[in-house]
């Protein structure tokens, strides 16, 4: 959006940072890794601790029954001793054995870690080892004969167990606390938090293998490469092998290209030529005709005794002046060649800082003055108003040549658009193949007009080239942009389809703020 | 017969390479101290535990000569280094942290009294040395977590279970129970209080006193109390003085307790004929029954070598050198860790009777002995089986 430029630049260069990232090396390599081993490490995690808890449980359930089988078995042993001295009715003898019994699972309970309870045949409390009152609650609450129940009081996790001794009519509780067991778990946990560390600090050392033998490398490559210079790495043998190759492709590349332009060159030279020499050809042909006509005319008139009077003379007149006009056409082209030859030879000595929203402004007040009036024109300036380093008469005339090629593509009349913009070119862009990263005044000059075809596109920019009739135009008008916006380090673009009008993108480097 | 000489030459070559695998991952095992096994501890051999920490001193130096006329342990001799801690847990204290960085001994046994060992537990347990506690029944001493700390004693909670069986059997009902305000003197209190509820009897007085207290009004308010048995909970001068104080304001009651004083002689000593009739416990006298080995045989030794009667005192000192010497000789080393690991889960039978402790350390195996006077004569009145006279009440 033309309101929030900072915005649009931050969200482009977010996305920028986003792409580089998914697309690193060291992301593609090290994520399905990395991933994959976090994957199996917590599917590890959770069944090894669900095992472990599985162990812990049943462990706790033996524990509970071992208890209840001893503590039977001590209070069967009170009762058969009883018995056994026929005190079975005793009542002070059956005192003293509850008591002593009593005294024996209370050592019991403590000896093998366990909190418990006693209660008679009238509820009466008989023991309470080590129980917390309000847990003593909550645990004859859940608490079931013959079974491992548990519960959670105040965060903390118990298992329970409940048995009678019926000769006696006693409830015998006993708990204990699931964190008997949570060091195992404990130590689990110690374990992956150690294997994590040991992931985590593998991963980072195979960050560093990789940027310092992969990515590393790679950069000493694509760094030159992307600055146009000769990759010369050495130390990895692929890469030195890749490097090399690319250094032999870039001078391959270097010499066909040298070849190309030399032979755009001479098909420039040829085109040039043959275009001055039919442009030429064409007055002179004017100037030989009319003089010839003259001449013989002056001829005819001599044999024939005449007299060179009246008529006559305004005759020869009129066939001198039309070879005159013809030579003034001569004389015109040869001007505009070297204006163009000047331009061609960069001359840059009326370089100085210009806004190009004055430029375009200028051309707007020229273009309504002398455009048809069945064009529309539209201009968008945009408000940062971009300072570039350039020449603004041949920059006007350069946008004006645009605007005029644009009219001629609308002789039924359409609508012009031009607008200017920002843009900010970090990496070299295929699109703009001849510039380099950096930030960028454009300026788009966009028609309703018969479009171009791809014929005619591939020669839009060739000095002479014209699709224009003869007396129209010289065929150097978008030369003439062509070569100018290069002169000022910038870049011109074109796209088009017939019936669709076309888009002219131009491109001229931001004066650096100092 | 001549070996040939190629074999001689591989032979000693053989044996300077195994000389140098030896030197190098030292097969030939740890080298042992020169010198004898020290085993230190320190006793209140003057102060207000003189007369048990002389006793003790007695058992354990009658052990020391013993051992080592029998080869010592693991082949080398024992020396028991004893010091004076007067009684008092600072001086304890700072011995036994003597013991270890300056005398370097090996093993520890604890000293007298619970307040004492309590006081000096930090020490040896920071230091990792296992401590076999002679002449402590606390139970306390087994609650704070420590894992380097062992029992030989009934535990305090446990001393007055066999007088309260009796007190069943008699129709006993209503007791008091007084107490010192020490460590141990209120463990046996609160211990004896719930065996108490357990046998169903009931205490209609407990109450705490120190040893500046008046006797006389104590006993007053026993008296007051209405009850039928006293059971004191406390040291021998505080046995003493509360009997002397019954005898003052002419009140005795059906039976009279008290936990610490009455297996002495000087008990007898101090009282003469009022110690009649006295209860008492005790963790080791000499029976003739002899349910114990080798309990006639350190009576007899003793007596010998001392011209004097011990208490349990001297035997219960006696005895921990006896478990001490089975837990170093079982482990086959004086590794505190390995002994330590020994003492905590083997059993083994001394003069005194069974060792064998909880997770805590705690003492299970052993029981005590009811004593009273009777006729001059300290009688062994319970259990049943090895009792040496009948129980006599009032």
């Amino acid at each position: 959006m033309a309101g929030c430029p900072q915005n649009s630049k931050a969200g482009i260069q977010m996305k920028e940072f986003r792409y580089r990232i998914l697309n690193s090396l060291a992301f593609r390599i090290i994520f399905p890794v990395v991933a994959t081993v976090m994957v199996m490490g917590f599917v590890l995690y959770l069944f090894v601790l669900s095992s472990i808890s599985d162990f812990a449980y049943k462990t706790i359930k033996d524990a509970f029954l071992d208890m209840s089988r001893e503590i039977y078995s001590v209070c069967d042993r009170g009762l058969n001793e009883l018995l056994v001295a026929g005190a079975a009715t005793d009542e002070k003898a059956i005192r003293i054995k509850k008591a002593l019994t009593i005294g024996m699972i209370e050592d019991l309970l403590k000896q093998y870690n366990f909190e418990g309870s006693i209660t008679g045949e009238n509820n009466e409390e008989l023991l309470s080892c080590c129980f917390l009152p309000d847990l003593q609650k909550a645990v004859k609450k859940v608490a079931k004969t013959s079974s491992v129940e548990s519960l959670v009081h105040q965060g903390k996790k118990y298992y329970v167990y409940q048995m009678r001794f019926d000769p006696w009519e006693w409830h015998i509780l006993f708990v204990r606390s699931a964190g008997e067991y949570s060091f195992l778990i404990n130590k689990v946990r110690y374990a992956y938090m150690a294997t994590g560390s040991v992931l985590l600090i593998t991963t980072l050392a195979l960050l560093y293998y990789l940027n310092r033998f992969i990515k590393f490398p790679l950069n000493s490559i694509t760094e030159p490469v992307k600055r146009g210079e000769l990759p010369e790495y050495r130390g990895i043998y692929e890469f030195e092998y890749l490097s090399d190759t690319i250094g032999h492709m870039m001078v391959e590349k270097e010499k066909l290209m040298e070849q190309i332009i030399q032979e755009r060159k001479l098909k420039g030279i040829n085109v040039l030529a043959s275009g001055v020499a039919h442009n030429f050809n064409n007055i002179l042909v004017g100037v030989l005709g009319y003089i010839s006509l003259a001449r013989m005319k002056l001829q005819n008139a001599k044999a024939a005794g005449k007299p060179v009077q009246g008529e006559f003379v305004d005759e020869i007149l009129d066939n001198l002046e039309r070879a005159g006009a013809s030579a003034d056409k001569a004389g015109s082209l040869a001007r505009e060649l070297s204006v163009f030859s000047k331009k061609m030879a960069r001359e840059g000595s009326h370089f100085a800082s210009v806004s190009i929203n004055t430029i375009i402004a200028e051309l707007n007040e020229l273009l309504l003055n002398t455009f048809p009036k069945n064009i529309e024109i539209v201009v968008s300036l945009t408000d940062e108003d971009p300072l570039i380093e350039g020449d603004p008469s041949q920059l006007e005339q350069a946008l004006l040549n645009v605007c005029v090629n644009s009219r001629d593509a609308m002789s039924d009349g359409g609508k012009l658009t031009i607008e200017t913009s920002l843009a900010s070119i970090a990496n070299k862009d295929p699109i703009y193949p001849y510039i380099q990263p950096g930030d960028y005044a454009v300026v788009k000059i966009f028609d309703t007009g018969k479009g171009i075809d791809n014929e005619t596109m591939v020669h839009i920019f060739e000095p002479f080239f014209t699709t224009k009739p003869v007396d129209k135009g010289t065929g150097l008008g978008l030369a003439t942009v062509y070569t100018t916006i290069r002169a000022h380090h910038g870049h011109v673009r074109v796209e088009s389809n017939p019936g669709e009008g076309s888009a002219f993108t131009i491109l001229l480097p931001v004066l650096k703020q100092s | 017969m001549q070996q040939p000489l190629c074999y001689n030459l591989r032979m000693k070559r053989f044996c300077l390479a195994l000389f140098a695998l030896s030197l190098l991952f030292g097969v030939s095992g740890p080298i042992e101290a020169a010198g004898p096994i020290k085993i230190g501890l320190t006793l209140g051999l003057s102060g207000k535990y003189s007369e048990m920490s002389d006793m003790q001193m007695k058992g354990l130096k009658l052990w020391e000569k013993e051992v080592n006329s029998k080869g010592g342990i693991l082949g080398k001799s024992v020396q028991v280094i004893i010091y004076d801690d007067k009684s008092d847990t600072r001086v304890a204290r700072s011995l036994y942290e003597n013991l270890l960085s300056k005398d370097r001994v090996d093993l520890v046994f604890g000293p007298y009294s619970s307040q004492i060992t309590e006081a000096i537990l930090p020490v040896t347990e920071k230091n990792g040395y296992p401590v076999l506690v002679s002449g402590a029944s606390a139970d306390k001493l087994w609650e704070k977590g420590y894992k380097y700390v062992f029992g030989t004693y009934t535990p305090a909670s446990k001393y007055a279970v066999g007088f309260l069986e009796m007190l069943v059997a008699q129709d006993l009902n209503d007791i008091a129970i007084v107490y010192a305000d020490d460590l141990f003197s209120t463990d046996i209190a609160s211990g004896t209080r719930k065996w108490a509820e357990r046998f169903g009897l009931r205490t209609l007085l407990y109450e705490g006193f120190k040893d500046t207290s008046n006797f006389d009004e104590l006993a007053r308010t026993v008296r007051a109390a209405n009850v039928q048995v006293l059971i004191v909970c406390g040291h021998f001068d505080a046995s003493v003085a509360l009997r002397l104080s019954l005898k003052k304001i002419g009140w005795y009651p059906r039976a009279y307790f008290a936990s610490v004083g009455p297996t002495m002689q000087a008990f007898y000593d101090r009282l003469k004929k009022d110690v009649e009739n006295v209860f008492s416990s005790s963790q080791w006298e000499r029976l003739i029954t002899k349910p114990f080995p080798g309990c006639c045989e350190f009576h007899e030794r003793f007596v010998k070598a001392y011209k004097k009667e011990p208490s349990y005192h001297a035997a219960t000192a006696y005895a921990a050198g006896q478990i001490l010497e089975a837990a170093v000789k079982r482990a086959g080393s004086l590794d505190r860790d390995k002994v330590r690991d020994m003492l905590a889960s083997m059993e083994a039978m001394s003069i005194m009777g069974r060792y064998g402790v909880d997770r805590t350390g705690k003492q299970i195996k052993h029981f005590n002995l009811i004593i009273q006077w009777q006729n001059g004569r300290k009688e062994v009145v319970w259990p049943d089986v090895l009792r040496t006279a009948k129980p006599v009440f009032r």
